[in-house]
C-alpha cells in the first residue's frame, strides 16, 4: 500500500503528519510505502528514521492549486498512490477542491465537499455555532486589519488572534494584537478571528467518518499540561459521554467524510465544554489512539481501501497517556541535496536514535545529566544523553529534572533513572538531593545543562567533588565574563579582523532605545533581554512595545545593537581545566524554531573562527562547555558574536552522529583524561522533530509523588 | 453495598497508587489507607468491611478507623465515585 501524507513541518507547533505515519506504522499489517509531502526540503518530521520511504516537495499553495495538482500527478504516474492524507490546516481545503480529480485518478483521498468545509472554517466558525447554540468563547471575525484594534479592545484582553485557516497569538494589547493580525493574516491579505482567551480544563477530541458517511470512530482526550504557547504538551485518553454525545450531534449536522479535530475548553463552574476551535485533519498528538487501541488513521485507511479492519477495544482505552518530546536524526546531506535540486529523495533509513533501551554495560561511567524537558524549550541535556548512549564506555545515565512533565525523564533510551531535583534557590537543598541519589546511585560526572542553574552549582561544586562527583564548570568569574550584558560591553577585541562584536548599547528606558536608535544611524535594531529573548525593532513606533516585553520579565535593562541580516553559525567547544579547547564543531543553522532552538544544522569547516573562539574562551579562562553564536555577514566575510551559551548547545547529539562525541569529550575530560580527537563528518544534516511519547501514568505518579522513575533496571 | 464507578480504575506499581477517573482525566496518587479502602470498594464493600480492611492492615484503633473511612467515603462520595448496589 502507498500512501502520501502531508504535513511534516511544524517545528515546535508540530503538524500532524509525523504522528499518522507513525500511526499507520503501527497499525497496518503488510507492505506499506510512506511518501511524506510538504512544502519545505526543511520538513524536519519526514527525516525522522524510519518514518517516511521518500519525500516530496510540492508547490506551495499561493502558487496555484493547478500547480499543486500537476505535481501529485506526476509522483502519482510514479509511485501509484493508493491514497493521499493532508495533515495541514491550509492545504485541506486544497485538496478537498483537488479531491474529485485525484479520485478519478485512482488516488483515495477522504475529505468533505469544500462547502462543508467552509461552514467550519474560523471565519464563519462564530455563526455557525451561535445558529447551533453551541456554547463557545466570545468569537469575531475581522476581515479589515484596520478594525483589529477596536474590536480587540471590544473584546478585552487577553485574547486571542488566529489567522483565517491555521496559527494563532496570545496577545495582551491592541498593539500586540494589530501586530499579531498582520503577521498572520500574512501577504494573502486576509482577516483574522479574535478570540476571548477562557481559562479551564482543555480537551480535545478526535473523530473520523469514512467514505460511506458513517463515523468510524473518535478519541477524545484532557489535555494534562499546556506551555507557554497554549499547546497541549501531555494528555490523556478520557471516555466523557458527554463529549461523545456532542460530537456525533454535530455530525448530525455537517456532511462530513475524513478527519476532524475539535478543541474545547471547561470554564470553572461550568458542567460542559465550550467548543474553541475545529482542525480539518488529525490532531499531532493521534499516535496515542494506537496506544489506546483505537487507531484512527488506520481504520480511516482500512475503510477508504476496503479491507476489512478491527480496532483491538470497541472504544479508545481510557487512562492512555502522551507526552510531547522530540526525536533527532542525522540524515546523509545527499538526500537533503536531491530533495532540494529534483523535488524528490528518498527517507531517512539511518538507524533510529529513538532505538530500545540499550544493553548497559557492567563496567563503564555513571553520568547525570539536568535539563530534559521539552516542555517550553527543547533542554540540552536530552541531546547530551542521546550523544552518551552512543559510548559504550557509558554505564547508566541519570536524568535530573525539575517537574513532572520533563519528558526526557520517561525515555528509556535516554535514561535508565530520572529523580526530581528541588525547585529552589538554595544551593544545601540541591546538594542534599544529589547527596542522596549518590548514595544510593553513585555518580562519576555530573553535567548541568541549563544556564540558569549553573551558579548553584558554583557553590556546591567542591562538596560534589569532595563526595566523588567530578563536574567541569567554569569559575563564577568566567560564567559572568561571557554573560550578555558584560560580553558586548567588556570586550571589543575578539583577535581577529573580521569576527565582531556587534555595536551595543545598553538602554535603562524606552527613552534609552530612542537613543540608540538615532545613534545608530535610524534603522531597525535588535533589542534583547540580558538572559532571553529578542524583539526586532523596526521603527520608533515599536519601541515601546519591546521595552514593555522586557520590563514584563522583570528586566530593568536591554541591550540594543543595529539589526543584521545573515546565516546562523554556531560553534560548539569543550574546554578542559586548563582552559584549552578539546574539541571544536561549528554548524550553519538551516530552521530555527520560534523560541530560537535549532531544528536543523548542517557542519561547515571553519578552523578560523573556531581559533578565534578558542583563543577567547581561553582568555576568558572558561572550563567545560560552550557555544558561540555568530551571525555570519556573507557579503563581506564576517561574523558577529552574539552570545555565548555557558553549556553544550541543544543539537549536541549531532556531534556524536559526526564522529566527534562532544558530551564524551566533557565526560573525560572531567575525569582527568584527554581524548582524541578525529575531524567531524561532513555528509551529514541535523533534523529535530516534536515526537509523542507514551507514559505510563504510574510512572508518572512516581515522579510526582516520589521524585524519581525508573526505566531500565 | 458501594463500588467504586466503572469509570474509576485503581492501578499500582510497587509503593505507587494511583486511581484515575478515565472520565475526567485526573490521575490521584493514594496513599496506603486510601488504596486498601478503594481496593475493597473496587470489589464491591459495606461500610463494616472498609473498617475491617483499616483495622486488619493497619495499626490503628478502631475509633480512628472509622473515622477515617467515614471521612475518606464521604470525600469519594461528594467526588460522585460510589455507586450503591444491592
Amino acid at each position: 500500500m502507498r500512501i502520501a501524507i502531508s504535513g511534516f513541518g511544524g517545528l515546535d507547533q508540530p503538524d500532524s503528519g509525523l504522528s499518522v505515519a507513525r500511526a499507520l506504522r503501527a497499525g497496518i499489517e503488510g507492505d506499506l510505502e510512506i511518501h511524506a509531502l510538504g512544502y519545505d526540503p526543511m520538513m524536519t518530521s519526514a527525516w525522522m528514521p524510519g518514518v517516511a520511504d521518500y519525500v516530496h516537495v510540492l508547490p506551495r499553495v499561493e502558487h496555484g492549486e493547478g500547480r499543486i495538482l500537476s505535481r501529485v500527478l506526476a509522483l502519482h504516474s510514479r509511485h501509484r498512490f493508493d491514497m493521499l492524507i493532508p495533515c495541514v490546516d491550509e492545504d485541506v481545503p486544497v485538496f478537498a477542491r483537488l479531491a474529485p480529480v485525484l479520485r478519478k485518478a485512482g488516488v483515495r483521498v477522504v475529505l468533505p465537499e469544500p462547502g462543508q468545509l467552509n461552514r467550519l472554517e474560523r471565519p464563519h466558525l462564530p455563526d455557525f455555532l451561535f445558529e447551533h447554540l453551541i456554547m463557545a468563547p466570545a468569537s469575531v471575525y475581522v476581515p479589515d486589519l484596520d478594525d483589529v484594534r477596536r474590536e480587540a479592545e471590544r473584546l478585552r484582553f487577553p485574547l486571542m488572534v488566529k489567522g483565517e485557516v491555521s496559527g494563532q497569538t496570545l496577545v495582551r494589547n491592541g498593539h500586540d494584537a494589530v501586530l499579531a493580525a498582520e503577521r498572520l493574516a500574512g501577504s494573502a491579505g486576509g482577516g483574522v478571528v479574535l478570540q476571548q482567551v477562557v481559562a479551564g480544563e482543555e480537551f480535545s477530541v478526535a473523530v473520523v467518518v469514512g467514505e460511506s458517511a458513517r463515523v468510524l470512530g473518535e478519541v477524545a482526550i484532557r489535555k494534562l499540561a499546556i506551555n507557554d504557547n497554549g499547546d497541549g504538551e501531555c494528555g490523556t485518553v478520557i471516555d466523557d459521554p458527554w463529549l461523545r454525545r456532542f460530537v456525533r450531534d454535530l455530525l448530525s449536522i455537517v456532511t462530513w467524510r475524513g478527519p476532524l479535530e475539535l478543541e474545547f475548553v471547561r470554564p470553572p463552574g461550568t458542567v460542559h465544554p465550550w467548543l474553541r476551535d475545529v482542525h480539518f485533519r488529525f490532531p499531532s498528538w493521534i499516535i496515542l489512539s494506537h496506544w489506546a487501541g483505537f487507531n484512527l488513521p488506520a481504520l480511516m485507511v482500512a475503510d477508504a481501501m476496503r479491507v476489512p479492519a478491527q480496532p483491538q477495544a470497541d472504544k479508545p482505552r481510557p487512562g492512555v497517556v502522551f507526552m510531547q518530546g522530540v526525536s533527532e536524526a542525522a540524515v546523509p546531506a545527499r538526500n537533503v541535496s536531491a530533495l532540494k535540486r529534483v523535488g524528490s529523495a528518498e527517507g531517512n533509513r539511518r538507524r533510529s536514535s529513538f532505538r530500545q533501551a540499550p544493553e548497559n554495560p557492567r563496567e563503564g561511567i555513571s553520568v547525570a545529566v539536568t535539563g530534559i524537558s521539552t516542555f517550553n524549550m527543547i533542554n540540552p541535556g536530552l541531546g547530551v544523553a542521546r550523544a552518551l548512549r552512543a559510548a559504550p564506555e557509558i554505564r547508566r545515565l541519570y536524568g535530573l529534572n525539575y517537574g513532572t512533565f520533563d519528558s526526557g525523564s520517561y525515555q528509556a533510551n535516554l535514561f535508565d533513572q530520572a529523580f526530581r531535583l528541588p525547585i529552589s534557590e538554595e544551593p544545601e537543598a540541591l546538594l542534599m538531593k544529589i547527596r542522596e541519589i549518590h548514595a544510593e546511585h553513585p555518580i562519576d560526572v555530573l553535567i548541568p545543562c541549563l544556564d540558569g542553574e549553573l551558579p548553584r552549582f558554583f557553590e556546591i561544586r567542591e562538596a560534589l567533588e569532595a563526595l566523588g562527583i567530578a563536574l567541569l564548570l567554569p569559575t563564577p568569574e568566567a560564567f559572568d565574563a561571557r554573560a550578555k550584558l558584560n560580553l558586548f560591553t567588556g570586550h571589543r577585541d575578539l583577535g581577529a579582523d573580521n569576527v565582531l562584536i556587534p555595536r551595543t548599547m545598553i538602554a535603562y528606558s524606552t527613552n534609552d532605545i530612542y537613543r540608540a536608535i538615532s545613534q545608530f544611524g535610524g534603522g531597525t535594531v535588535a533589542v534583547k533581554g540580558p538572559l532571553f529573548g529578542c524583539k526586532r525593532v523596526n521603527s520608533l513606533e515599536e519601541a515601546p512595545a519591546a521595552w514593555d516585553y522586557f520590563h514584563r520579565q522583570n528586566e530593568d535593562r536591554v541591550i540594543v545593537q543595529p539589526w543584521m541580516d545573515g546565516e546562523m553559525i554556531a560553534v560548539a567547544a569543550v574546554c578542559d581545566r586548563n582552559h584549552e579547547t578539546l574539541s571544536t564543531m561549528t554548524a550553519r543553522k538551516l530552521a530555527n524554531c520560534s523560541r530560537g532552538s535549532t531544528w536543523s544544522a548542517e557542519v561547515i569547516s571553519a578552523p578560523e573562527l573556531e581559533q578565534t573562539f578558542a583563543r577567547f574562551l581561553k582568555r576568558i579562562k572558561w572550563t567545560g562547555p560552550a557555544e558561540g553564536e555568530f551571525l555570519h555577514d556573507r557579503q563581506n566575510d564576517r561574523f558577529y558574536l552574539l552570545e555565548i551559551n555557558p553549556r553544550f548547545t541543544g543539537w549536541i547529539a549531532f556531534s556524536a552522529e559526526t564522529g566527534v562525541n562532544h558530551p564524551l569529550v566533557a565526560v573525560r575530560a572531567a575525569l582527568g583524561s584527554r581524548p582524541n580527537i578525529t575531524s567531524p563528518r561532513h555528509d551529514l544534516v541535523f533534523m529535530r522533530s516534536g515526537y509523542a511519547i507514551e507514559v505510563d501514568p504510574v510512572r508518572m505518579a512516581s515522579l510526582s509523588v516520589e521524585g524519581r522513575v525508573t526505566n531500565n533496571g | 453495598m458501594f463500588r467504586l464507578h466503572p469509570w474509576l480504575e485503581i492501578r499500582r506499581d510497587g509503593d505507587i497508587r494511583i486511581l484515575v477517573d478515565n472520565r475526567s482525566g485526573s490521575i490521584t496518587s493514594c496513599n496506603p489507607t486510601a488504596w486498601a479502602v478503594l481496593e475493597e470498594l473496587n470489589r464491591g464493600a459495606t461500610r463494616n468491611g472498609l473498617i475491617s480492611r483499616v483495622l486488619g492492615e493497619f495499626d490503628v484503633s478502631r475509633e480512628r478507623a472509622v473515622e477515617d473511612v467515614d471521612w475518606f467515603f464521604s470525600h469519594l462520595s461528594a467526588l460522585g465515585y460510589i455507586e450503591e448496589s444491592a
